[in-house]
């Protein structure tokens, strides 16, 4: 083998390492944000719950569940605090039911959106009205796909693939 | 720029070895690590192409692209591979193989670990584009290797165990980067970047490999050519009595074949859907149908994996079936591929339904492949310009399938319906999408395709 070649050889595994190196640095994220979906579970009863049932007719059924949260009842006969939602033509206004739950509250509101109509955007704005909610668990059914996720406040992503003990709805 | 240009360069000869015994010694030698480290190094190359398939959907979750910008950003790829294929097919058969392809492969290791750290659409929609022109390097490389080191009578073997380095690769794309990127307990649950660092490391070992095992013609080394050793009858080069003026107004005529133009469009709405599938098929799975990151990408590469024996036997049914005429397997393999494709986008929702779906489409498309990019073209383009033929479908292919990677990520974004949770100062965002349209664009391409394909029913092969 020439010199040269050698010092190649050399080059190429230096870096080889430092790639490696570079891949295998911890990642500074939160290791909460990424290891919650395994320890959900524990808690799964205590948080909050916020179902939206988008169907191809466009009518949409919310729902939240707020368990430890008896007197949340007034903040939620609002449906702005609880959603928000942007589409083509304006929805019509939620129909709003409220139920008290074993230690909690639970909202449901129910709008039309029209069949034709494309909704662009929900803002759920659940945590800016309730300071004390720490997580809530999500599922979003729209006429393509299902997603089942938990949003926490100490996260800035979605935390998905939940390894619950209970059947998504 | 000399001295850059007299590296690449293939080297000069060197006075031939007189020792029958070291001769024998070093042929044997070298050929045997030019097959095994061709094919692996081509196989591991693999990886940083097809890295943003399987990262696609994290990026698009964290909110980096959206699915029209990723769809640019890999079409991107797909028209500097078209270019590179183009391209480095010339460079290579003046270069030094095995620097060729150790550069091809660190540059596009470099251009992977580029991708992790780029947020900015222009950016990333470059650095994919030159990784698709580093790409093109692989391929005519190995294929120059082949003709410099096995003789005419054994290239086809040789080139067979090559061919398994697209398998290889895809396998080792879809599952291996799968594995980093998955969620415990069935992947390592590492952040997306992942994606491009491992691959990219790959690469270089990859690059290195090539560097250490691959070698420049025999004549660089002593060694008289292959022919020579291999005491093949070479059958007298044909004399060049055409110009190459002559040459290039030859080439131009394939251009006046209505049925090159036939199976040109023909492959390019074929890989379409072939894109659609490897680019996008384990976005959908996970966006429509809720497997997991893991799962999504072994379902892909089982449609991959089952084009191994769809090309094998393509070939076979089509000279022993049908006398070496391709329509009649063209549409048998069509159907092949076009019925397992509506089970997957419109059938039931059961898993062992969709893997065999998956792996039947793969197997259809796979001949169809063969066919409409290669085997079909040479049968109809006269002999002495098949390789203008074969560039030309090419080129379109990969233009179809460029085209398509933008176009569904377009049609997708369209549908796009974000939930926004707000947290004070901090948001997080879940984004959801219709695959409706895509899919009928996916599967209308098949079926123009097979319509295509099979109109050349009586079109006959030229000797």
């Amino acid at each position: 083998m020439t010199d040269r070649t050698s010092t190649l050889n050399r080059l190429a595994l230096a870096a080889l390492c430092s790639l490696v190196m570079a891949a295998c640095t911890p990642d500074s994220e939160d290791d909460y944000c990424n290891h919650h979906y395994l320890y959900h579970a524990d808690h799964q009863d205590q948080v909050g719950n916020f179902t939206a049932n988008l169907d191809a007719g466009g009518q949409l059924l919310v729902t939240v569940e707020l368990p430890g949260q008896p007197l949340a009842s007034q903040l939620l006969e609002n449906p702005g605090n609880v959603y928000q939602v942007s589409s083509e033509t304006a929805c019509s206004s939620a129909e709003v039911a409220i139920e008290s739950i074993e230690n909690g509250t639970r909202a449901s509101y129910q709008s039309d959106c029209g069949s034709d109509n494309r909704v662009e955007q929900i803002n759920v704005g659940l945590f800016d009205s309730l300071d004390s909610l720490e997580e809530v668990e999500v599922v979003i059914t729209t006429p393509a796909a299902q997603k089942h996720f938990a949003i926490s406040r100490q996260c800035d992503a979605a935390i998905f693939r939940l390894q619950d003990h209970r059947k998504a709805p | 720029m000399k001295s850059i240009l007299k590296f690449f360069a293939a080297g000069e000869d060197r006075p031939q070895l007189t020792d029958a015994a070291e001769i024998d010694r070093q042929f044997h030698y070298h050929r045997r690590n030019i097959i095994v480290f061709m094919t692996v190094c081509y196989g591991l190359g693999y990886v940083c192409r097809l890295a943003l398939n399987v990262v696609k959907k994290p990026m698009m979750d964290a909110g980096l692209f959206t699915p029209e910008e990723i769809g640019l950003i890999g079409s991107m790829l797909l028209y500097g591979y078209a270019l590179g294929k183009f391209s480095n097919g010339f460079l290579a058969d003046y270069s030094n193989v095995k620097r060729f392809f150790a550069a091809g492969l660190f540059m596009s290791a470099m251009l992977n670990f580029g991708m992790s750290l780029s947020s900015v659409l222009w950016l990333s929609a470059m650095l994919w584009a030159l990784n698709g022109w580093f790409q093109g390097f692989g391929a005519p490389a190995c294929v120059v290797a082949l003709a410099n080191w096995f003789s005419h009578r054994e290239r086809g073997r040789y080139y067979g165990i090559w061919s398994t380095a697209h398998s290889i690769g895809e396998g080792l794309t879809y599952l291996g980067i799968a594995i980093l990127i998955a969620l415990p307990p069935k992947g390592l649950g590492l952040p997306w970047q992942y994606g491009f660092w491992i691959p990219a490391a790959i690469c270089v070992f990859a690059a290195w490999l090539a560097y250490r095992f691959l070698q420049d013609r025999p004549q660089t080394l002593g060694l008289p050519s292959v022919a020579e050793w291999h005491h093949d009858t070479v059958s007298p080069t044909r004399p060049t009595t055409h110009s190459p003026s002559q040459i290039w107004r030859d080439q131009l005529k394939v251009l006046a074949i209505p049925a090159i133009w036939v199976i040109a469009l023909a492959s390019s709405s074929m890989y379409v859907t072939r894109y659609a599938i490897n680019s996008w098929g384990n976005v959908y799975l996970q966006e429509i149908r809720g497997f997991d990151l893991f799962d999504a990408n072994l379902f892909i590469f089982l449609n991959t994996a089952a084009g191994i024996l769809g090309c094998v036997a393509y070939g076979y049914m089509s000279d022993k079936w049908f006398a070496a005429r391709r329509p009649p397997a063209n549409l048998i393999f069509g159907l092949i591929e076009l019925v397992p494709l509506f089970i997957i986008f419109y059938g039931p929702a059961n898993s062992y339904v969709l893997a065999a779906a998956l792996v039947l489409y793969g197997f259809g498309l796979s001949g169809l492949l063969a066919s409409l990019g290669g085997l079909f073209a040479i049968d109809i383009a006269p002999k002495k310009v098949a390789g203008a033929a074969m560039g030309f479908i090419g080129i379109f292919s990969y233009i179809g399938a460029g085209l398509q990677d933008y176009i569904s990520g377009m049609l997708i974004y369209k549908t796009e319906m974000k939930v926004v949770f707000q947290m004070g100062e901090q948001s997080a965002t879940v984004f959801f999408y219709d695959y409706t349209v895509p899919v009928l664009f996916w599967v209308s391409a098949s079926v123009l395709s097979i319509i295509l394909a099979t109109s050349l029913w009586k079109v006959k092969a030229r000797d």
